[in-house]
Formats: structure tokens, C-alpha cells, sequence
């Protein structure tokens, strides 16, 4: 499975062994964070 | 000039594309407006390009096509998904033609590892793989530089990232093989609950810094991608917050997509359209590159209503007869930007309490934040000597110069008035107005910031938010006395090892605050700078008499200064305790003279903003604290607590610095002006 058109600027050649041209991310570890919403002290009314 | 370009550019892209002789891009040359590390250029905006050479951008056509990545994962890590349709571009650059040959992969399937088609093949290694695609590219510091944007706007999308928006990069030496991509962005998660969630139609995430829209990124040695807002493309964009827009539920997760960096707090605000309710954090956030901040599940009740409560006891002392207390106040900010205000107020008190002595010293205040609306934002403008000439509706009047920032100044009264009334340490009786230490924070980008200080304690440190939260430094001055004792020698230029060895002073407008509000205006201490050719100072210092002293930390004489008894009758005893307190001497220069003028330590927060106070600083302020406490200073006890490290010059940073970030300028800017005193 090859999935290009003819190339226009081509000098260096496909190999024929190369069968798919994939890609990937990189996965991304999640951090549990408190987010901190409350006053440190106390408050005026 | 940049329209003719502009045509040309277009007149010769038709050419190409008419002739379809390759989608190798033209290369358009532009004037670079001057060199990004002069000094006077202090234009916020600095030109992506070599100093002082041309800005070769080139610029595509296939910007933002089809870019539909999404995430799923387990809790503990999520996977980016490929949809079907979606494209990323492959760039090289040739760098004897200037020009970027590139070429699209497009995936018609998708999935975690998706297969792609493109167009061309290109011959010129190593191959860079933006997704999405991008319309601008240039050369900076030798490398290439990719224009790329996270969006400030994204699409709330349950359990996934707003479409378009994890910005990811490969860079390859060879077409043929497999790509991994490397995320740029940074990920914020959270779920709501409250029965208005379902009301909700925009969650709003802002921090102190930069966090979205256009940037620049680059590539380290080993492929990683860093992006950088400290250098730009002409026109680009940026906002310190992201908004997340749609229909929200409870129970769901929600992703932001976010500029890697540092916020020292943060607010959430969430609305209806009409009204809003808006959290405020003092939370650091580490936003590091490729990793997800879970903030868990956000309550946030059953209305949009902001409680608006206008005093903010923030620290509350603990140890002392009496509180030293402070007041941080806001100036031009209007009422919905007061959650703005807050968030800045902390952030500015907990890097204050984060240095040395007011760190080990933190109980013995009290902070009071005091909110007070604006009608307008922002802080009016002046000729440079004390006219208005773009006036803005502000509370406490503020005011000063584009050019020039020594006529800083607001309603003093209105000031005073406003803290004896509304501070509660005033009204409960416990201080006066004058005895509480004044910050004021004002909504303004522009550089700036001075004190206001009085023979008595009154004070007021005037701050705006300088550059919108941006890295800005300051240098050591260019030339000192060549003899510490007389002016006799004439000066000396000091050289570029020497600055080095004493560290460059980088922060922001919070380093701005240590000094005007933490040194000048609580701590009562002169600056330690001087300028360049200023007039030698040639009287006694008068301050040194006020009722309550200001400027200690300065000498007019070279003999017997007055840290002569405490620490330099001490300094064999100190240096075997901490070889550090060898930076304790006299040294000539200070109070904005290069001559007659004598400090104790070569550098110090009052001379280059850094965050360390010199140790006769150190004791000066320890001295005030437990004066205005009611406790009794005592030498020995004060070693026993005091740590005479400074952060730049004897901490190790854990972060890693890369060829890249090394090549990122940084913008240095001229100290402040001295304090304004005033009789009371």
C-alpha cells in the first residue's frame, strides 16, 4: 500500500520496501493538580 | 515598501501557480525594523529574524486544513487520535536558495497510527513535520522557526481537545519513515459540577502569562519542539487566557489547549453570556509541554454570581504584638476585571514572601487585598512632566509619561483616604493609614513603576502590570568608580565576565514590585544603582533623619558606613559561618550616584530588581518588621534565621536549557526612577 502521487522535486528515490508511511503522537501522561479555588485565610464580609 | 513586496510576492505567486512548476514557495524578503537587542527598541513587539539581517518568511497556502486530532486515553494518560481527512505539512529548508520546499500528507483513515498520502517528494534533509499545516516560516539563530497557533478561542468537545489545537512536530531525516510526532502544547482537564453548569456557554481560563495564540516554535538538538513568545512574526496575536466556548454538562471532561510556562495563579470564569462567576486561584501552574493538568472537578454552584467580597485578608500573621500590614490595592481595573486584580495581587504577595527576609518573616503580616472598581481601564498618559495628555477614568488617578516614567504619581490623598476607610487594621483601630504599607497594581502594560515615600512610615508602591506578565532583565551598569574609596580614579568600564559572574537579572513586573513597594516603600531603603554620568553626590544624606529613617543602606562616606559595627567589625565571624557574607564590603557607587555614594554588597534586588535583598538589607528590613511588631531586634538571632543565598547567583536552576532557548533574546529594560519623597 503506497499512498503518493508522482513526485515533482524528486532526487532521492522511495525505497520499494517501504509499504506504509505512518503517523503517530506521542502519548501524554495526565497530572492530578488542586486547582486551589479557596482563600488561604479568612474573609471580610 | 512592505505593500510592494507584498504585490510582488502575489504577481510572482500567480506566476507559480498558474505555471505549476512545484509548490516550492516563494521567499519574501523583509526590512527588519532594527536590531531586537538595542535597548531603545522598546516596542513590545520584536521581529522574527537574525539581528540585524533581512526576515526571510515564507508563506504557504494550505494554513489550518483539516485539522481534527483528538484524545482518549485511561485517566492516567491520553492518546491523540488521527481523524480521516486529517493533514499535516513536511518543510525542508534550502538554504542556498533561502527557500522552503514543502509538500502535505493526508490521512483518509485515521486512528491512533493513521496511514498518509502526499503530494511531492522532497530532497533536502532534515525533514520538519508540522501538524496543522502553517502559513509562515523563517530562519532565526540558525535554525528554522515555525509560525504556529493554539487557538485563544477553542471549541468545548467532551472528553477530547478543541479541534486544531495540539500543535505537534516531527522532524525526520529521511521521507520514507514512520513519523512520531512530538506534542508543543501544554493540556489543562477539568469537570464541572453545580446546577449551573448547564447554563454555562464559555469557560475562560487566564493566568498571568502568555498562554495562547500565534507564537514561534522551534526544535531543540534531540527533536523536541519549544515554542517561544519572545520572538515574533509581524501581526501576530497573543492572549494571557484561553476560552473554551459550547455547551457544558456535568460529569464530562473538558480540555484546554495552552502555551507551555509558568502561571503563578490563575482564574476560571464561567458564564452564561450575561453573567458570570469567575474562581480565583494562587496555584502555580507548571504547564509543561505534552502533559495534561487534571484540575479534577470544579464546583461551581448554583449561580453566575461573583461573590465580590472587596477585603481579602491573603496572609494573616501569627507572631507579633501587632500585625504589619499591608494593603495591595487596585488601580484600573474595572469591576469585571477585578478577579484580574486578585489574581495579580496574589501572585505579587507570594513572590514577595517567596524572598528573603520577608520569607521567614511572613508571620509576623498581614496582607489585605482591597478591591476598588475603575471605570475605565488602563491609567492615564502623560507628556512625561506631570500633564495629562490621554486621560483615563481611573479611581486613584494614575498617571505617568510614555517615554519617561519620573512623574508617576495618583491621587495621594484619595489613597490615604481610601486605605484608612476600607482597610480594616485602619478601622479596627490597630494602624493608622499612614502606618500600612501601600501597593497599588495597575491595569497597565506599559513599563513603569515608582514610590511614593514620606519622612514618616506612609508609603506607596506604585506597580503596573508591566508588559502583560513578559520576561523583561536589567543590567549592571556599564561603567562603576575605579576606586571604591575616592572618586579620584574615575570610572571604569565594568566588563561583560564581571556581569556575568554577578547574573543577569530576569523577571517581570513582579521584580518590579520587590523593589519599588518590598525595598523602597515598606523597607525604606535607597537604590544601590546609579546612571551613567549622573551628578556625584556631594551632601550628607538627610533621609537618614526622617522620624522614621529612610536609606540606610546606602553610606555617604567610605569610612564607617552604617553597617560598619554589625557586620564589617563581624565579617571573619560571619564568613566561617556562611562564606557567602564575603560579598559584604563597601563599595562605591549607589543612590543613583556613580561617585560618593557607598553600599555593602556589589548587587542587590535596589540595584538590578533581582530577587535577593544584600544581608545589611536583610537586617534593615528584619529591623522595621519587628519594630512595627513590637519585638526587639537582636543581631544573633537574626543570623540564626537569615539564609544569604541569592537565587541567581548560587542556586543551580533544575531547568534545562537547550541550544534553542539559549538563542532566545531577552528584553532589557532601564532601572525606574528614584523614590519621591514627601514631608508629613
Amino acid at each position: 500500500m503506497r499512498h503518493y502521487q508522482s513526485p515533482m522535486l524528486t532526487s532521492v528515490p522511495l525505497t520499494t520496501e517501504q509499504t506504509l508511511l505512518t503517523g503517530s503522537h506521542e502519548r501524554i501522561p495526565v497530572i492530578p493538580i488542586d486547582p486551589g479555588f479557596t482563600y488561604n485565610y479568612y474573609e471580610e464580609e | 515598501m512592505k505593500n510592494q513586496c507584498y504585490i510582488l510576492f502575489l504577481l510572482l505567486w500567480t506566476i507559480a501557480a498558474c505555471g505549476k512548476i512545484s509548490n516550492e514557495v516563494i521567499v519574501l524578503p523583509q526590512a527588519v525594523k532594527s536590531d531586537i537587542w538595542l535597548l531603545e527598541d522598546q516596542s513590545d513587539q520584536k521581529i522574527a529574524g537574525k539581528p540585524g539581517g533581512g526576515v526571510a518568511t515564507a508563506e504557504f497556502k494550505e494554513e489550518g486544513s483539516k485539522t481534527h486530532t483528538e484524545l482518549s486515553g485511561d485517566g492516567t494518560y491520553a492518546k491523540v487520535i488521527w481523524n480521516p481527512g486529517d493533514s499535516f505539512e513536511m518543510i525542508t529548508y534550502n538554504s542556498s536558495t533561502g527557500k522552503y520546499p514543502y509538500t502535505v500528507y493526508t490521512t483518509s483513515a485515521g486512528g491512533e497510527v493513521a496511514d498518509f498520502s502526499y503530494g511531492s517528494t522532497l530532497t533536502i534533509a532534515p525533514f520538519y513535520c508540522v501538524y496543522p499545516t502553517i502559513s509562515k516560516v523563517t530562519q532565526y539563530g540558525g535554525t528554522c522557526a515555525f509560525g504556529v497557533t493554539i487557538p485563544i478561542t477553542q471549541t468545548a468537545t467532551a472528553g477530547s481537545i478543541s479541534p486544531g489545537s495540539n500543535v505537534s512536530f516531527c522532524r525526520t531525516n529521511t521521507q520514507n519513515s514512520d513519523f512520531h510526532f512530538l506534542n508543543s502544547g501544554s493540556f489543562v482537564k477539568f469537570s464541572l459540577s453545580g446546577s449551573a453548569v448547564s447554563s454555562v456557554t464559555s469557560v475562560t481560563f487566564k493566568g498571568p502569562n502568555t498562554m495562547a495564540g500565534d507564537c514561534i516554535m522551534m526544535v531543540e538538538e534531540d527533536g523536541t519542539p519549544v515554542v517561544t513568545n519572545e520572538i515574533y512574526f509581524p501581526g501576530d496575536v497573543k492572549s494571557n487566557q484561553v476560552t473554551l466556548t459550547g455547551s457544558f454538562q456535568t460529569g464530562v471532561d473538558y480540555y484546554l489547549t495552552v502555551i507551555p510556562g509558568t502561571q503563578d495563579g490563575f482564574t476560571m470564569t464561567f458564564s452564561d453570556g450575561t453573567n458570570s462567576k469567575t474562581l480565583v486561584s494562587n496555584k502555580t501552574l507548571s504547564l509543561n509541554r505534552s502533559i495534561i493538568s487534571d484540575l479534577g472537578t470544579i464546583d461551581i454552584g448554583s449561580d453566575l454570581i461573583d461573590d465580590n467580597k472587596n477585603a481579602i485578608l491573603y496572609v494573616q500573621a501569627t507572631s507579633g504584638k501587632t500585625p504589619v500590614s499591608i494593603a495591595v490595592i487596585s488601580e484600573g481595573f474595572k469591576q469585571e476585571e477585578l478577579s484580574d486584580f486578585e489574581m495579580l495581587a496574589k501572585s505579587g504577595i507570594d513572590m514577595m514572601f517567596s524572598v528573603e527576609p520577608f520569607k521567614t518573616y511572613k508571620e509576623y503580616f498581614n496582607v489585605w487585598i482591597l478591591k476598588v472598581p475603575s471605570n475605565e481601564s488602563g491609567s492615564s498618559i502623560t507628556d512625561g512632566s506631570g500633564t495629562v495628555i490621554t486621560p483615563k477614568d481611573t479611581y486613584f488617578e494614575s498617571r505617568w509619561g510614555s517615554e519617561t516614567y519620573t512623574d508617576m504619581t495618583a491621587n495621594l490623598d484619595k489613597v490615604l483616604a481610601f486605605v484608612s476607610n476600607n482597610c480594616p487594621d485602619v478601622v479596627n483601630g490597630i494602624h493608622t493609614g499612614s502606618e500600612v504599607a501601600t501597593l497599588m497594581i495597575i491595569n497597565d502594560t506599559r513599563y513603569g513603576g515608582i514610590c511614593h515615600s514620606y519622612t514618616n512610615s506612609r508609603c506607596l508602591g506604585m506597580v503596573p502590570y508591566v508588559y502583560s506578565g513578559r520576561t523583561i532583565s536589567w543590567n549592571y551598569p556599564n561603567k562603576e568608580a575605579a576606586n571604591e574609596s575616592t572618586m579620584s580614579g574615575g570610572t571604569r568600564t565594568v566588563t561583560n565576565a564581571e556581569k556575568t559572574a554577578l547574573g543577569i537579572s530576569q523577571g517581570d513586573w513582579r521584580n518590579i514590585m520587590l523593589h519599588e513597594f518590598g525595598g523602597h516603600g515598606f523597607s525604606r531603603l535607597l537604590d544601590e544603582y546609579w546612571y551613567e554620568g549622573y551628578k556625584s553626590a556631594t551632601t550628607a544624606i538627610t533621609s537618614h533623619s526622617y522620624t522614621v529613617p529612610f536609606g540606610l543602606n546606602i553610606s555617604a562616606t567610605y569610612n564607617d558606613p552604617p553597617w560598619q559595627s554589625a557586620l564589617l567589625d563581624n565579617l571573619s565571624t560571619l564568613e566561617s559561618i556562611n562564606p557567602l557574607y564575603s560579598r559584604i564590603g563597601v563599595y562605591h557607587g549607589g543612590d543613583v550616584s556613580i561617585f560618593n555614594r557607598w553600599r555593602s554588597e556589589k548587587i542587590s534586588c535596589m540595584m538590578d530588581n533581582r530577587r535577593y535583598f544584600s544581608t545589611w538589607q536583610r537586617i534593615l528590613i528584619v529591623k522595621r518588621i519587628l519594630d512595627i511588631a513590637g519585638e526587639t531586634f537582636n543581631l544573633n538571632t537574626f543570623f540564626s534565621k537569615d539564609d544569604p543565598t541569592d537565587p541567581l547567583r548560587d542556586i543551580v536552576s533544575s531547568a534545562t536549557y537547550g541550544s534553542v532557548t539559549e538563542k532566545i533574546p531577552m528584553k532589557v529594560m532601564p532601572m525606574l526612577p528614584e523614590p519621591v519623597m514627601h514631608e508629613e
